[in-house]
């Protein structure tokens, strides 16, 4: 997201993410400050719970978890007054259930040096799998190409999909309403 | 630069120095990998260890937390 400056384009980039994964969970979004604050052009790390699982409850599959890894970057840039911008460069985001097994996860890590896929993917997790009969040990290692899945797509589909609640006092409704306008 | 802030009442951002991040990836590669933090960040830079598997990419994402970026196979931090 664009801003005029570093903090102001970092603030419109993460704040939409904290207010989208406090629709669904609490928690800390733990942020690499740096021993220089907010650093241009280079990746600063962000982990929900300190890469922890997040518990949430689904209508369709039961007591779940959501992980939520990113790093970002700000950059300069100079379109009209805006200098600066910070976008997503990296993520994981994983479905598990509650004994940690992965149901599915969304990757993309094209700055790890030697990766076997840069591009984003998505995994079919073994406990989904495993119980088909199309290649049941391999399925899982499959990395499915997706277009690139920002934080807020995923707590929609948590929402919308797989049946995760609101949070009290928020409207699921107007929710959706709020991620569709930021998202299509 | 600081940083601003949204406080509300369920997520909330927590900001950490490098010396905090390395602590938060030493507790976590202790907890899912049986290592150190140090021990995790040279074998992950060192091409040791599979990206792809869950707990591997957990830790990666908490390893600039602590300052540590990989650089072509070796340890930078």
């Amino acid at each position: 997201m664009p801003g005029r400056t570093p903090t102001e384009a970092y603030a419109q980039f993460v704040e939409p993410i904290q207010r989208a994964l406090n629709l669904i969970t609490v928690g800390n979004f733990t942020v690499g400050r740096g021993a220089q604050s907010l650093r241009i052009d280079h990746p600063i790390n962000a982990s929900l719970n300190d890469g922890e699982p997040a518990p949430v409850r689904s209508s369709l599959l039961g007591q779940i978890e959501l992980t939520v890894g990113i790093r970002f970057r700000i950059t300069r840039i100079d379109v009209g007054i805006n200098s600066y911008d910070c976008h997503l460069a990296e993520y994981w985001y994983a479905v598990t259930r509650a004994d940690s097994e992965e149901i599915l996860a969304f990757h993309w890590t094209p700055d790890v040096i030697g990766v076997e896929r840069p591009y984003p993917h998505l995994h079919i997790g073994s406990t989904v799998s495993a119980l088909g009969s199309i290649a049941p040990q391999r399925f899982r290692k499959l990395h499915i190409p997706t277009v690139f899945v920002p934080v807020e797509a995923i707590v929609r589909f948590a929402i919308e999909e797989l049946g995760v609640e609101v949070r009290r006092g928020f409207d699921r409704a107007a929710v959706l309403a709020d991620l569709a306008s930021t998202l299509d | 630069m600081t940083a601003p802030q949204t406080d509300l009442d369920g997520v909330v951002l927590h900001f950490v120095d490098e010396q905090e991040g390395a602590e938060i990836l030493d507790r976590q590669a202790r907890k899912y990998l049986n290592m150190s933090g140090p021990e995790f960040a040279r074998a992950f830079c060192a091409g040791e260890l599979d990206i792809e598997e869950p707990n591997v990419m957990r830790l990666y994402f908490l390893l600039g937390l602590a300052g540590i970026e990989c650089d072509a196979g070796s340890h930078a931090d």
